[in-house]
């Protein structure tokens, strides 16, 4: 592996695991005390002997920190359960891919945007299997059908005249609500600002993931049961808008469930939750904010009704 | 004249030597600890200048950054940020809340000066 992809492994697995990052933060804190007072030691003449003493014990306090913190770190990243890092799953090769694209396709907004996908699919080299080049297929084909539906020109206005909120654009435009969160997910942010989606599928599987504002989305784990989203999952007829607070993140969520075959007697429905994410317009506005978490062994909620399985976070360190 | 600083930070080594150095260079400084009365510090001291660290007890430094900019008679500080974490999420958290400029830990002694002198014009 070359020391550029560890460095990607390492802070992605940063941004997941909060221990790892927790630890980190320590490590790091005692080095930049280390550092600025070795600097003052060493750069400031004349530096008063009370001063000198007192940074000379700072600077041994922070070593011996240092030194217990960095070990500590060594110990933790050698037994932990990781070593699937560097493997991508058709789903990882299709959320790069969107990545590299923020989100948004100018190529397919436009009248003909069918005949474009397929360059869109072989110019990229984020798509290395066939799984994932045919889960971009649907997605980009879908993308297209949305356009057309609702074209950049209708939800721009839309947006100016109604803000992001997706049930008056759904209603002036006369859209359904699943279509409408996917074009605000993958709009510009010039035009409708930051916003996340998350879908799922009928077993909660994740199936689209774009984070947003700080909200942590799990790659592969199962999240956090006490997101709105598998509340629609359980009751489709009952949308859903509150806010969560997912460590320092704030967001709106907004949950609907998109219906794709309905319920018969002979055979079940089929329906994806979709949890669009928008910037929190605070308590005054949306209520009181629900804590949530991103997965559960990685979640500093203790006291937790839905957890499912301990955070590696009361493993101690 | 010198102008005033508020650096709010919760590691006493770092308090001591930021404080030191800013001192040095002219500056008067005050510092506070926790995050849970922050913003009650900077509406009290009124400093030309708000060092802020991310994660505080008690309190983050965006939501207390989000408080000071929503007071119309603290917005205009210039509020430098300081994190551990250099990840895209947190400068994009920073960005969002209105930082004026955001410095990943650890940094050097020189960087810091330059930093502050760049926010508050001498």
């Amino acid at each position: 592996m070359r020391l550029e992809d560890t460095i990607k492994a390492l802070t992605d697995r940063v941004s997941h695991d909060p221990h790892l990052a927790a630890s980190l933060h320590e490590v790091i804190s005692t080095v930049t005390a280390i550092r600025s007072t070795a600097s003052i030691l060493a750069e400031t003449r004349a530096l008063e002997p009370e001063w000198q003493n007192r940074f000379h014990r700072n600077l041994d306090e922070d070593s011996l920190r240092l030194a217990t913190g960095a070990e500590a770190l060594v110990r933790y990243l050698e037994a932990a359960p990781d070593a699937r890092a560097d493997i991508k799953s058709p789903h990882d090769e299709l959320h790069a891919f969107l990545e590299e694209h923020g989100f948004h396709f100018p190529a397919l907004e436009s009248t003909g945007g069918a005949a474009r996908i397929e360059a869109l699919i072989s110019r990229t080299g984020r798509l290395e299997t066939d799984a994932a080049r045919s889960l971009a297929r649907d997605l980009l084909t879908r993308y297209v059908r949305d356009a057309a539906r609702l074209p950049l020109s209708v939800i721009s206005g839309a947006i100016a005249v109604h803000g992001t909120a997706p049930g008056a654009i759904a209603d002036v435009t006369g859209t359904d609500m699943a279509t409408v969160f996917r074009r605000l997910a993958m709009l510009p942010e010039a035009v409708a600002g930051p916003v996340g989606l998350v879908v799922c599928d009928g077993s909660g599987t994740l199936t689209l993931r774009k984070p947003v504002l700080g909200f942590d989305i799990p790659r592969s784990a199962g999240a956090c049961a006490l997101w709105p989203l598998y509340e629609v999952l359980a009751r489709p007829g009952t949308p859903l808008r509150l806010r969560l607070r997912q460590g320092d993140a704030r967001v709106l969520a907004l949950a609907v469930s998109d219906t794709l075959v309905p319920a018969r007697f002979d055979r079940p429905g089929v329906a994806h939750p979709y949890m669009l994410l928008l910037p929190d317009p605070g308590r005054e506005v949306a209520g009181p904010a629900r804590e949530v978490g991103m997965t559960c062994q990685l979640c500093p909620l203790s006291d937790c009704e839905a957890r499912r399985e301990p955070s590696i976070l009361e493993s101690g360190f | 004249m010198g102008k005033s600083v508020l650096l709010i930070e919760d590691e006493r080594n770092i308090i001591e030597a930021i404080g030191f150095i800013l001192s040095r260079d002219g500056w008067e400084v005050t510092t506070h600890s926790n995050g849970r009365d922050a913003v009650e510090a900077v509406r009290t001291r009124r400093p030309d200048l708000v060092i802020l660290d991310v994660m505080l007890p008690d309190r983050s430094g965006f939501d207390i950054l989000k408080d000071i900019r929503a007071d119309a008679e603290l917005a205009a500080t210039p509020v430098l940020m300081l994190t551990a974490r250099g990840q895209e999420k947190d400068r994009e958290m920073a960005r969002r809340a209105g930082a004026s400029r955001y410095m990943t830990k650890p940094f050097s002694n020189a960087e810091m000066l330059a930093a502050v002198h760049d926010l508050v014009g001498s």
